[in-house]
C-alpha cells in the first residue's frame, strides 16, 4: 500500500468521525478553549507516524524553523510542554558557561503570584528565591512601579507571564532589568501572536517560553519551546533539554563535532566518547515527530487563530460592557496587541452576588470558566514550605484571587457561541434585579 | 535542530590545485551564526532516515537572506576528492548545518576579538568578518592568518578591506611575498601586539598542533576567552 493511499483514506476517516456538530445552546459546551483542527493534522501525524522516525525528525526540523520565524527568533528548542519550557529557559541561567552572569542558588528571581504555577517552580526548584510583587487588576500583570523597590543585590533574573496573552509592560520592565543587568525570562505560554510597539512576544527578554497544550493557541498535544537568539542561551537550553550532554548530535547521529574520541572534559580520561559527556545537570525533554508533525499543521493556522481570538475578544468586550457596574473588564497594556488567551474579568465585590454563584450560573448553562490559575500562589498548599520574599503587599493579586474568572475566546467559538454566551449574561444580570 | 537541504553547486573558485572555494545555494535557508560548519554528504538525501557518510566544513560566510553559502574545502582524502571530482557547478548535494560552538561572544560587545588562523582555518573566520561588517564591529577585530602560497590564500582583498591596517597580520610560509613575514605565525607575533590578554576573545583556527599550540600559550599568559576549531 502506498503512503498516499493511506493519507488519502486518512482524510475520509476526518471527514467521517470529526464532523461539525450543530450547537443546541444549554446542551452543547462552550469550552473556555480547546483544539481546532482539521484533516491536515491527522495527515501530518499519520505520515510522522509512517516514517517510524518516532524521535525529533524532518516536522521538528521544519516546526523549529517556522516557529522560530513567526515569532522574530532566531531560534526555537522543542520541549514535551510549555512548563518544560520554562524550566529548561530558568536553568539555562544557572549554567557555567554563563560565568559570572549565572544565577547561583539564593539568588533572587523577580516574579508575581496571580499566575500559573510552572513560571515560578523552576526557580525554587534550583534553589533560587522568588521575590513577588503585586500586580494590576485591570491588565492583570505585574505593577511595574512595584519591580524597582523589590530589587536586592541578590536580584539576578525577571521571569514573567505575559497573563492570558495581555503582555506585561516591556519597555518598563526590559528597562528595569537592563539598568540592573538582569536577565529576562518572557513566559508567552498564554500569549503566541501577542505584539507589544509591533514585534513579537519573547522578543524582548533573552529567552521566551511558548506552549503547545491543546488549550492553547495552537497545540501538538503535549509540546512547548523555548526561543531566544542568543546562541549561548540556546547552546546551553537545548543541553538542559537533552540530559545535559555536551554534544550536540541530532537524535540517530553520531560524531558530529568529529571530536568524539578526541576531547578531555573535566577529569574524564582522554578520548571519553564526547556522547556521553555532560555539562550540565540536564533533564529529558524532547518532543516526538509525531508531535511536531501536528504543530506544523497547526502553525499553518496559527495567523487565522490569532485573529480569531482577538475578534471574539472585542465581541465579548463590546457585549458585557453594559455589566460594568458589576464587572471589571480587561484592558490591553498600553502599546500592545494582544492575541487573547481567554477573556478574563473581575467581579466587583458587591452585596448581589460572588463570583462563585456566576461562575457556576456560566457551568449551569454549558459556559466553562477557569480562575487566573492559582491564583495567589503563596497561598497554595504546594508553597507553605517554600522560600520566597514578598515586595510591598499583594492586595491585587488577593482580589484576583477573590473575584477574577475567565471564559474562551478560542477559534472554536463562533458567533452563534458568541451569542450564547453573551444571552446567558443577560439572563443571570436579569435576575439578580 | 539542524536542517537538511540541499544545496545546489553555483560557482567553483580554484586556489592551486588542492583548494577550491564553493558558493552554494540551499533550498532550505536557516539562520545560522558566523563560525558554524555544516555536514556536506554528496548523496541526494531527502528522507529523514540515518545520516550517511559526509565531511564537515566551517561556513565561510554569514547567514544571508539569498541562502548562499561558501566553503572552502581542501583535498586531503579518498572524500574530499569525491567532493572535488563531483561537485561542479549545477550539481547538487545534501548538506545538515548549523553546528558548533566556535561562534562570536554573545553578551561582551566590546573586548577585541583575536582570531589565529592557518590555512583553509581561514573560512569561519571569513563569516566573523561578514558578521562584524554588519553589526559595525570590525574595530575589535585582530587577525593574525597564514597561508602556504599566493595561490593559496583566501579571503585578504576582504580582510584588508575591513581589519584596520595595524590589527591584520599575514605570513606567507612557503613563499616570497612582498612585505609579508616568510615564516609562520609564531608565540610572539601574538604575545608583543598590542592585545589586552585577560580581556579579548580568542578564536584559534587550523591543525592540532597550531591550535594547542597558541591555545596552551595564550592559557599560560592568563587567556580566559579562548576558543578552537580544528581540522
Amino acid at each position: 500500500m502506498k503512503r498516499e493511499e493511506i493519507l488519502e483514506l486518512v482524510k475520509q476517516y476526518h471527514a467521517e468521525q470529526f464532523a461539525e456538530k450543530s450547537f443546541e445552546p444549554g446542551k452543547s459546551m462552550v469550552p473556555f478553549a480547546g483544539r481546532v483542527f482539521d484533516a491536515d493534522e491527522l495527515v501530518t501525524l499519520v505520515d510522522a507516524s509512517l516514517d517510524f522516525w518516532l524521535t525529533t525528525g524532518r516536522y521538528a526540523e521544519e516546526f523549529e524553523a517556522k516557529f522560530a520565524s513567526y515569532m522574530q527568533q532566531k531560534s526555537c528548542m522543542l520541549v514535551n510542554s510549555g512548563s518544560s519550557a520554562n524550566l529548561v529557559a530558568l536553568s539555562a541561567l544557572t549554567s557555567p558557561l554563563l560565568k559570572n552572569k549565572r544565577l547561583k542558588r539564593g539568588d533572587e528571581v523577580l516574579t508575581v503570584a496571580a499566575g500559573f504555577p510552572t513560571t515560578v517552580n523552576p526557580a525554587v526548584q534550583h534553589g533560587l528565591i522568588p521575590v513577588f510583587v503585586d500586580v494590576e487588576l485591570d491588565t492583570f500583570n505585574v505593577k511595574v512601579s512595584a519591580i524597582e523597590n523589590a530589587l536586592s543585590d541578590k536580584t539576578k533574573a525577571i521571569m514573567l507571564a505575559h497573563t492570558l496573552g495581555n503582555t506585561f509592560d516591556l519597555n518598563a520592565v526590559k528597562a528595569i532589568a537592563d539598568k540592573h543587568g538582569l536577565f529576562l525570562i518572557e513566559d508567552c505560554c498564554d500569549a503566541v501572536g501577542s505584539t507589544y510597539d509591533g514585534k513579537m512576544v519573547g522578543t524582548f527578554g533573552d529567552m521566551a517560553t511558548t506552549s503547545f497544550y491543546p488549550a492553547h493557541h495552537i497545540t501538538m498535544g503535549e509540546g512547548g519551546s523555548v526561543l531566544t537568539s542568543n546562541p549561548l542561551l540556546k547552546r546551553i537550553a537545548t543541553s538542559m533539554r537533552d540530559w545535559g550532554r555536551d554534544c550536540y548530535c541530532d537524535p540517530g547521529c553520531d560524531n558530529t563535532c568529529g571530536r568524539r574520541f578526541k576531547g578531555q572534559y573535566g577529569d574524564l580520561p582522554v578520548g571519553y566518547d564526547h556522547k556521553y559527556v555532560y555539562s550540565h545537570i540536564g533533564y529529558n525533554l524532547k518532543v516526538t515527530d509525531m508531535q511536531a508533525a501536528v504543530g506544523v499543521a497547526q502553525l499553518k493556522k496559527l495567523p487565522l487563530f490569532v485573529e480569531l481570538r482577538k475578534a471574539n475578544f472585542k465581541k465579548l468586550y463590546a457585549g458585557l460592557k453594559q455589566y460594568e457596574e458589576y464587572l471589571m473588564l480587561p484592558e490591553s497594556t498600553p502599546n500592545s496587541d494582544p492575541s487573547w488567551f481567554g477573556f478574563p474579568f473581575n467581579v466587583r465585590e458587591n452585596n448581589k452576588f460572588t463570583r462563585t454563584n456566576l461562575a457556576e450560573f456560566l457551568e449551569d448553562h454549558k459556559i466553562l470558566t477557569r480562575q487566573l490559575f492559582a491564583g495567589n500562589l503563596i497561598k497554595q498548599p504546594a508553597y507553605k514550605d517554600v522560600e520566597y520574599r514578598v515586595s510591598g503587599e499583594l492586595t491585587n493579586t488577593d482580589y484576583i484571587m477573590r473575584n477574577t474568572i475567565f471564559i474562551g475566546v478560542y477559534p472554536g467559538i463562533q458567533q452563534v457561541h458568541m451569542d450564547y454566551i453573551l444571552s446567558v449574561f443577560g439572563k443571570f444580570f436579569n435576575s439578580i434585579h | 535542530m539542524g536542517t537538511i537541504s540541499k544545496a545546489t553547486v553555483l560557482s567553483v573558485k580554484e586556489h592551486g590545485s588542492e583548494i577550491r572555494e564553493y558558493t552554494l545555494q540551499l533550498e532550505k535557508n536557516h539562520y545560522f551564526e558566523a563560525g558554524s560548519f555544516l555536514q556536506l554528504t554528496l548523496e541526494n538525501k531527502e528522507d529523514y532516515t540515518r545520516w550517511p557518510e559526509s565531511r564537515n566544513f566551517s561556513i565561510a560566510s554569514a547567514f544571508k537572506a539569498d541562502g548562499t553559502i561558501k566553503l572552502i574545502i581542501r583535498k586531503v582524502g579518498v572524500y574530499t576528492s569525491r567532493i572535488f571530482n563531483e561537485l561542479i557547478v549545477e550539481s547538487t548535494c545534501t548538506v545538515k548545518y548549523a553546528f558548533g560552538d566556535f561562534l562570536l561572544p554573545f553578551f561582551d560587545k566590546k573586548a577585541p576579538i583575536c582570531c589565529i588562523a592557518g590555512g583553509t582555518g581561514i573560512a569561519p573566520i571569513l563569516s566573523f568578518c561578514e558578521q562584524l561588517v554588519r553589526d559595525n564591529y570590525t574595530d575589535r577585530l585582530h587577525v593574525f592568518y597564514s597561508f602556504k602560497n599566493e595561490e593559496e590564500m583566501q579571503g585578504v582583498e576582504m580582510l584588508k578591506s575591513i581589519v584596520p591596517e595595524a590589527q591584520l597580520h599575514l605570513y606567507c610560509t612557503r613563499q616570497e611575498m612582498a612585505e609579508l613575514p616568510n615564516r609562520r605565525i609564531e608565540w610572539k607575533d601574538i604575545h608583543t601586539a598590542d592585545i589586552d590578554v585577560t580581556d579579548s576573545h580568542f578564536y584559534i583556527c587550523g591543525g592540532e598542533t597550531f591550535t594547542s599550540y597558541f591555545a596552551k600559550n595564550l592559557s599560560a599568559v592568563g587567556a580566559e576567552n579562548i576558543y578552537t576549531d580544528e581540522w
